[in-house]
């Protein structure tokens, strides 16, 4: 018997992290929502998503998103909010586990990782 | 005088003194217009007015000096893109760059002939836009600099340059932006907002000739694809009925104060709340009757180009300034018009009688 060295044996699959993106403004203010699980595979998505949920610490500047939700960080001041010049821009809030972050278009442009996630998760099927 | 003028369509500049023409259009307008614009479009839009009729959508009314620029960003999210129409230069293939080159030049035309002002600054600045942003990009959006358009998804939206009245609302945040600069949150950013809608459905009633009772007063009711359960994005006469559709949702705009939406979504919605001001601008221009840019339009056309008002103002300070414009500029009877309008959806509380 020969062994294929093309083909590793399956390790343990990944756990699974439930992300919630939803996108609220663009000139048509609607809001939508989409929900996916997404392996924690050290990609740049689920080491964004670990951070959202409080798994790892942010390393990205505090300045950029602004906490949404999450409990016991209280309500972040909204000092950014409405500051800069694009008007009809999209905003983002990523949810993963206890955690949830908001981000506007710049901010998620700022930070690969959480653009890579948000792509993820609103990828069409 | 003006049909000399209009004889003159074409033609540079006035003649000798004894024979000088007194044009409607000032003589470095009309250089401008004769530099410009396409002789055949010219008379076209001059045979409309001629009849009294508005020209029809994607016909450009002359205006001050005009200078448009149109690129494409060529489905990349690299602005501004490749310069691919400017001022003055014929219609290309593409019909979102003839779309967004001619609604630019609406917009601009309306505020000139209508408010006297030279594009967004009051200074004749030069109206930029890019089309085809990003992939499947379901936004159009103003950056502070230029006016930006997506594709759409291609099912639910499907482009945004066919709306002149999205072309009017994007290029009104511009506006704002050099002169009340609202701030964009809360109920300033919701009177932003709405001012914006506002502009946006003028433009477009203008262009189309409609009195205040054959306007659509919807924002956006050519940017969804077939099958979608939508007659706009928002209805300023009924915040909250412009559409209901599987995929949408149903409109979620409120259109009175008892029904204001707090959240931290959308810049403490903005474009939510943005339907009770925009209400209020429906019953008022309604009421004045007409058109809506006549009296309501220039009502509100002041306050946001005033330097009183306040960055962060809400809806009871916006409401009263223009209640002070339309006293100022129509009197008693129009202002107390405003007032009502203001008061029915509940932003003002209705007078107590005197003693």
């Amino acid at each position: 018997m020969t062994e294929d060295r093309g083909v590793s044996a399956p390790g343990p699959a990944p756990d699974l992290l439930e992300v919630t993106v939803s996108r609220s403004g663009g000139v048509a203010g609607m809001v939508r929502r989409w929900t996916a699980r997404i392996p924690d595979d050290g990609s740049p998505a689920a080491r964004a998503a670990r951070q959202i949920a409080g798994l790892t610490p942010i390393e990205r500047s505090t300045d950029d998103p602004q906490h949404a939700d999450r409990p016991g960080s209280g309500s972040s001041p909204d000092h950014q909010m409405g500051t800069g010049r694009v008007r009809d821009a999209f905003q983002w809030t990523v949810t993963c586990g206890d955690g949830s972050l908001r981000y506007d278009e710049d901010a998620r442009r700022r930070d690969p990782d959480t653009d890579a996630l948000i792509g993820v998760v609103t990828r069409r099927p | 005088m003006t049909s000399a003028c209009e004889a003159s369509a074409g033609a540079a500049i006035p003649g000798p003194p004894n024979r000088r023409r007194n044009c409607v259009v000032p003589p470095y307008m009309l250089e401008q217009l004769s530099r410009h614009l396409p002789q055949e479009l010219d008379q076209q839009v001059r045979e409309l007015r001629h009849r009294g009729i508005r020209p029809a959508a994607g016909i450009t009314a002359p205006g001050g000096a005009l200078d448009r620029n149109i690129s494409d960003a060529r489905g990349t999210k690299e602005l501004p893109g490749v310069v691919v129409r400017s001022e003055g230069a014929p219609p290309v293939e593409d019909t979102a760059v003839n779309e967004a080159y001619d609604g630019l030049g609406s917009v601009h035309g309306f505020l000139e002939e209508i408010y006297r002002r030279s594009s967004l600054d009051g200074a004749g600045l030069e109206l930029r836009a890019t089309v085809h942003y990003g992939h499947r990009y379901d936004n159009a959006f103003w950056d502070g600099r230029r006016l930006v358009f997506g594709d759409g998804d291609g099912e639910v939206l499907t482009g945004f340059t066919p709306s002149l009245s999205v072309i009017g609302h994007e290029l009104a945040h511009g506006l704002m932006q050099y002169a009340s600069d609202l701030d964009y949150e809360g109920q300033s950013g919701a009177l932003n907002e709405s001012f914006a809608d506002v502009l946006g459905a003028l433009v477009e009633q203008h262009v189309r000739g409609h009195t205040v009772e054959q306007a659509t007063w919807l924002i956006g009711a050519e940017v969804f694809g077939t099958g979608v359960q939508a007659r706009g994005l928002r209805s300023m006469s009924a915040p909250g009925t412009a559409y209901d559709d599987p995929r949408l949702g149903s409109d979620p705009q409120p259109d009175h104060m008892d029904r204001f939406i707090v959240t931290r979504e959308d810049y403490g919605g903005v474009h939510l709340n943005s339907g009770i001001p925009n209400r209020a601008f429906h019953l008022a221009a309604m009421a004045l009757g007409g058109h809506a840019w006549e009296r309501a339009g220039q009502a509100w056309f002041d306050v946001v180009t005033s330097e009183d008002l306040p960055r962060d103002v809400d809806f009871a300070g916006f409401a009263r300034a223009t209640v002070t414009a339309a006293l100022e500029r129509f009197g008693d009877e129009v202002a107390g018009i405003v007032r009502q309008s203001w008061e029915q959806v509940g932003v003002l509380t209705e007078e107590a009688p005197a003693p």
